[in-house]
């Protein structure tokens, strides 16, 4: 399920010495892993990180389990973190996957982690996306590194730098004991390129070659008295030898400039840094130009001979670090300080605090770093009005694309047609018609986009599984009904505990609506335990409902999405019960991808045997339809759409429905609701009829035919 | 602004997610690695499935084989760069126009686009209107970009029988066939056919998108115009035989009487009429189009009754049972259904019709005389506003018999009680917009085309009548009152106000009350000249979306 790879690409991983693998930085990564003999994998889905979850789980038949390594779809971040203990005092390799956010799930775990420390290598892969490409939170996970004495690997975009870090950072965890942060940023995990490959290494420990007994060291235990010793060793021996691992194999990377200038700087914003300068004249294509380049992999801990070293012999140094708390800058003028360097240091005095460091932000600062900074004397006149030229040539440039017309529509993402999601916040809207609008808890999930047009459903959003406890004041303090959204994703990765436990155990007055369409949507259409089957294709028999009774949740209603009517009366019911405590209504439906896609495979089977397929599609007569777009408002799928109006003698679009239409029957059941129009109507084609079908049909065609002459 | 543009090849890809643009880039990534090149492609695809923004970024090294020890050395950079995009390559024509408004483009940028437009949500809530205007799109990409390809790719890819998704390869024949990239043709196909995603009909749309561009069909196919003759005829032929004649020669010699730009809409306007009731109808509307076509002017193009008609006709078409019966029961709605939905002789089908007329929508087919006594029946007992909930099984004999008794009351509607209010409101909507073009042209255009805003059915088609009422009565009228009395001559004020305004009501709900403010905002001022002036002043640099 999810994004599936073909078996071609996920037989890549098995390539050998010199074979060159073709394929996103996913399987890259995942292959690099597999070279470094890695252990165990887990994580928990999400962008822009899931495509290594996929990875993991369509490489498992195929290649994960041959090789002995444990693969876990772990119920949250936390989950995750926690199976890296099996390294504290085995050597055995592991690695997790989890967004940036998800680090602040799995921090309790980390902590405890580092403090232990490791003897197998260990890597976290955090999905660093501080340009909130899909999170909707802007924050670094350097912080963490900082603070938990780990290692933090930031590598520069390209293929075979990503499989490299993976490897040293397996290498690097093993020297020092310390677990390692592996920032893989959305522009880097969403790269395609190729890879030589190494052979893969099986891990020592595995299912295959199992050990008698985990081995154990109580002084790696951390608890007082043994974590006093811990907390030296952390931040003394092992970021110490961290440092010496990273000079010693000299992991950043160096680029040499012309003149006493440089830049130092990080990850994938080296790659924007380099061609922010080659736009603004000062370098070639490869970086080499005017200034040198320290482009750091590892950005914690630093080494500082090598930062003095680089600082020595120039004169001004610009440290480009994408974010806030500036760090890096931070410990580079600290470390001058120390070593008594005059170089003038600049950072978040030219450059943004905030905000990604795209080439729209870095041609600009660079571009003013050179001309007020760096080429200030006559003699280098032409360079400066070259840098000053270039680096304003982009605004002039942007402001010339936005003065042609007025600014376009946006597009914001949307519930796929025949969602099963959707049809709830159709209901919702409809009852805020009679009944004014309730207080909306969002959560983490495809229902947040209940919170975008057309329906606004949006008054908290906290975090995942938090949406039913972020109300918990509004509750008591507000006349308004409280209504919570959580997915069974959600609920399972921690709402089950942080909102429904909490609810049930504090009385909470509200409507808690629960999602189930069997999946982890969002990230994706990964298993979750109420899809009946783990990553490893083995049966679950986990159930939301039984797990609500058992919590004391004593109004729990299972209702039909797609039926409004009863969904609509359930809500009610549900809203205006006596009952203390949360109120649960279940809206199963089947993620609609999902079950698009398996409809799709069974029904060519069915047809390829010649066995009856039906399937039913809506439609709307246009010449009908008024242009009043009323069934638009409260539905907004995208298989609902607007067309040239077929009568000569009105003005405005019509509505009309795409073949993209799942025949969820949303339209028609909400033109019946609102009493739209008659435009709306249901089609059901049955290929390969039965014959009584063809019978029945027929009979009704050629009445219809023989008495008024119309043929259906 | 980099000289060193020769070295690397940069593409961008813009699409709406969930429409197969993965696959593109992958096409292209492994055709330039095919062809040699070393390439990288950065993906956003974002909530791509969700039907958000989604974009690929692509950079092909040039001249340097990729074994060469320092192809290495070249840093690819992963995000566009503002003015620094070599080719655009956009699925969907609003991507493209956002991706030119984000300054991608330069006029050393080509272009390739498929213009046809997939609405995103934003642009389908109003009730009217919000939809981006093609013309916008087209002056960015004249204004910014240097070499357009840009066509169809979806009708191109319907009319050959292929899913929407071929679009894809269908630009890609695009790219292929302007050699844009130094890959060849051949190249791309093994990349189609390595790619394995429906090798066969991706295929034939790439040898499309190949033909279309090296028949220098660069831009979209023009449609001739039909001569008025033929549509005439072709019109004619739907009616009943026994009404031709009769609606030939309304539609020649009675039309032939009017300017050559308003013929076109009266004979679409009679044949609607002829066909919704008979003859004498359209032969009545075409008299009340005399009355203010008489009042029109050369000079303006006869706008204004271009205007009239249309909406006098929409008007006279109101859709009450009968005419919805009478559609859904139609032999023309069961083949464009069975054409629409691609359904097979063989198939076995079935037709549900959603209807929730309300009870008084129904009973007002009958004629006053019959209706009043039961419309007051049904309010006694407090069910002057139900809805009939009916799920029609029209395919089957009794929900299409049901369907065509209600069509059999059609030769009584002009008695009925529906009529008597239409008949009332159409002569209102007439009377306003001759009494409104005797004080300026523009205003009784802007009257005539306000019979748009007669939209929806039951209580949402009462909203909007109500709104038109208002927006005559409330608003244009005391701003003209206002104007010729503290104004400087014309109704500059009225017309942009008024244009707002029916913006706003036409904008979704509660546009109707924003609009009411916005003219008792204006109206306030309006207490002199001083005041005017000050308010024409303001209206001028604010911008509030307008029909």
């Amino acid at each position: 399920m999810g994004r599936n790879y073909s078996d071609d690409a996920i037989a890549q991983l098995n390539f050998g010495r010199g074979q060159v693998l073709r394929g996103d930085a996913f399987l890259i990564l995942t292959k690099a892993m597999l070279q470094s003999g890695v252990g165990y994998l887990g994580g928990y889905p999400g962008a822009p990180v899931s495509g290594l979850y996929d990875v993991m789980e369509d490489a498992y038949h195929p290649v994960l389990e041959s090789l002995g390594v444990v693969v876990n779809a772990s119920a949250n971040e936390a989950s995750a973190a926690a199976m890296l203990a099996a390294s504290v005092n085995n050597p055995i390799r592991g690695a997790i996957n989890m967004k940036v956010v998800g680090t602040n799930v799995a921090a309790d775990g980390l902590a405890h982690l580092s403090a232990s420390g490791v003897k197998g290598g260990v890597m976290v892969v955090v999905g660093e996306d501080y340009g909130m490409d899909s999170t909707a939170v802007a924050e670094r996970s350097l912080p963490y590194a900082f603070k938990s004495g780990l290692v933090c690997i930031d590598p520069v975009g390209d293929p075979a730098t990503l499989a490299l870090m993976v490897e040293e950072g397996f290498n690097i965890s093993e020297y020092s004991h310390a677990p390692v942060l592996y920032m893989l940023r959305t522009r880097t995990g969403n790269l395609t390129g190729s890879l030589t490959c190494k052979d893969n290494r099986a891990p020592v420990i595995s299912p295959r070659h199992p050990v008698e007994a985990m081995a154990s060291d109580i002084n790696f235990f951390p608890l007082p008295p043994y974590a006093f010793e811990q907390e030296r060793l952390k931040f003394t021996e092992r970021l110490d030898r961290a440092r010496e691992y990273i000079l010693k194999e000299r992991l950043n990377r160096l680029v040499p400039g012309r003149k006493p200038v440089g830049i130092i700087t990080h990850g994938l914003i080296y790659n924007t840094t380099c061609r922010a300068l080659h736009l603004l004249g000062e370098a070639e294509l490869s970086g080499n130009g005017t200034c040198a380049i320290l482009a750091l992999n590892v950005i914690h801990p630093l080494a500082p001979d090598e930062i003095a070293g680089f600082l020595r012999d120039k004169e001004q140094v610009l440290v480009v670090e994408e974010g806030s708390p500036n760090l890096l800058e931070e410990q580079v003028r600290a470390i001058a300080q120390q070593e008594g360097l005059s170089t003038r240091i600049y950072g978040k005095d030219i450059l943004p605090h905030y905000g990604e460091y795209t080439p729209q932000v870095l041609v600009p600062g660079l571009g003013r770093f050179l001309a007020e900074k760096v080429y200030s004397v006559p003699e280098e006149e032409e360079a400066l009005g070259r840098v000053k030229k270039r680096s304003v040539a982009m605004a002039g440039h942007l402001k010339k694309a936005t003065s042609v017309a007025a600014p376009l529509p946006i597009r914001s993402p949307q519930f796929c047609a025949g969602c099963p999601e959707r049809p709830v916040f159709s209901m919702l809207k409809l009852v805020e018609r009679d009944r004014g609008r309730p207080y909306y808890a969002a959560d983490s999930g495809c229902y947040a986009m209940g919170s975008l047009p057309p329906f606004y459903c949006d008054d908290s959003y906290t975090g995942m599984g938090m949406g039913l406890a972020a109300a918990a004041v509004a509750s008591r303090v507000s006349q308004q009904p409280v209504v919570a959204f959580m997915g069974d994703g959600t609920f399972w990765h921690s709402g089950m505990a942080t909102s429904v436990a909490n609810a049930v155990y504090n009385r909470q007055d509200a409507v808690l609506v629960i999602f189930e369409n069997g999946y982890t949507a969002m990230t994706g259409q990964q298993e979750n335990p109420s899809s009946g089957v783990n990553l490893r294709g083995e049966e679950i028999s986990s159930d939301i409902v039984k797990t609500l009774h058992s919590m004391g949740v004593k109004h729990v209603e299972v209702v039909d999405p797609y039926d409004v009517k009863s969904t609509l009366r359930a809500y009610k019911k549900a809203v205006e019960s006596s009952e203390e405590g949360p109120r649960v209504l279940v809206a199963r439906g089947e993620c609609a991808l999902e079950r698009g896609r398996q409809q799709r495979a069974e029904d060519h089977k069915r047809l390829s045997k010649g066995k009856p397929v039906a399937w039913e599609r809506l439609g709307v007569d246009v010449a009908l339809c008024r242009e009043d777009r009323s069934c638009v408002r409260p539905n907004g799928c995208p298989a609902l759409t607007l067309d040239t109006n077929p009568s000569p003698v009105r003005e405005d679009p019509v509505t009309t429905i795409t073949a993209a239409c799942t025949g969820c029957r949303l339209c028609g059941e909400m033109s019946h609701a609102l009493a739209l129009c008659p435009s709306f109507y249901g089609v059901k084609v049955t290929t390969n009829p039965r014959p009584w079908t063809r019978l029945w049909h027929g009979l009704n065609h050629a009445l219809i035919h023989g008495l008024f002459r119309v043929e259906v | 602004m980099a000289e060193a543009g020769p070295k690397i090849k940069r593409v961008y890809i813009v699409a709406v997610g969930g429409q197969g643009s993965a696959v593109l880039a992958d096409w292209l990534f492994n055709a330039a690695q095919q062809a040699g090149y070393t390439a990288q492609t950065v993906g956003l695809p974002g909530l791509s499935q969700r039907g958000g923004s989604t974009s690929y970024y692509m950079e092909v090294l040039l001249g340097m084989e990729p074994d060469r020890p320092d192809a290495d050395d070249v840093v690819f950079c992963h995000h566009p760069v503002p003015g620094e995009v070599d080719i655009i390559l956009a699925q969907e024509f609003l991507e493209l126009g956002r991706a030119l408004q984000r300054g991608f483009a330069s006029p050393s940028t080509a272009v390739i686009a498929s213009t046809h437009r997939v609405y995103s949500l934003v642009e389908k809530v109003p009730a009217s209107g919000g939809v981006a205007g093609d013309e916008d799109i087209r002056r960015l990409v004249a204004e910014l970009t240097g070499h357009f390809t840009g066509f169809d790719a979806l009708a191109l890819a319907r009319k050959n029988g292929l899913e929407e998704v071929a679009v894809n390869a269908i630009l890609l024949g695009a790219v292929s066939a302007s050699e844009v990239l130094p890959i060849g043709e051949g190249v791309y196909r093994e990349a189609i056919r390595r790619t394995g995603v429906a090798v066969e009909a991706n295929l034939s749309a790439f040898d499309l998108g190949c033909k279309h561009v090296t028949r220098k069909e660069t831009s979209d196919d023009g449609v001739t115009p039909r001569r008025r003759d033929d549509c005439i005829q072709d019109l004619s032929a739907r009616l009943p035989a026994r009404r031709r004649r009769g609606f030939i020669s309304l539609a020649t010699s009675e039309v032939a009487e009017y300017d050559p730009r308003v013929q076109d809409t009266l004979v679409e306007a009679c044949y609607l009429l002829t066909d919704y009731q008979d003859l004498a109808y359209a032969a009545g509307f075409l008299g009340a189009v005399k009355e203010i076509y008489s009042a029109d002017s050369k000079d303006q193009g006869y706008e204004l009754s271009r205007l009239f008609a249309a909406g006098l006709a929409s008007l006279m078409s109101y859709e009450d049972v009968i005419q919805v019966a009478r559609f859904k029961t139609s032999q023309r709605r069961f083949a464009g259904i069975r054409e629409n939905m691609g359904i097979q002789e063989e198939q076995a089908y079935g037709v549900t019709d959603y209807f929730s007329p309300e009870v008084d929508e129904v009973l007002s087919v009958l004629p006053s005389a019959l209706y009043r006594p039961r419309a007051a029946l049904l309010r006694w007992l407090g069910w002057g506003g139900a809805v009939l909930r009916y799920r029609s099984p029209t395919t089957s004999l009794p929900g299409f018999l049901l369907l065509r008794l209600m069509t059999g009351m059609r030769r009584w509607r002009r008695r009925s009680q529906r009529y008597r209010r239409e008949a009332e409101m159409w002569r209102y909507y007439q009377e306003a917009v001759a009494e409104f073009v005797r004080l300026d042209y523009d205003l009784g255009c802007l009257t005539a085309r306000s019979a748009q805003m007669v939209k929806g059915y039951g209580a949402i088609r009462r909203r909007h009548v109500e709104a038109l009422r208002l927006f005559l009565e409330e608003m244009l009228r005391p701003l003209t009152d206002r104007e010729m009395a503290v104004g400087t001559g014309g109704f500059p004020l009225t017309l942009r106000v008024g244009r707002q305004a029916c913006g706003l009501i036409l904008g979704g709900e509660g546009g109707l009350e924003r609009a009411q403010g916005l003219v008792a905002g204006v109206l306030r001022d309006l207490h002199d000249e001083k005041g005017y002036k000050a308010a024409l002043r303001r209206l001028s640099t604010t911008t509030v979306a307008t029909q």
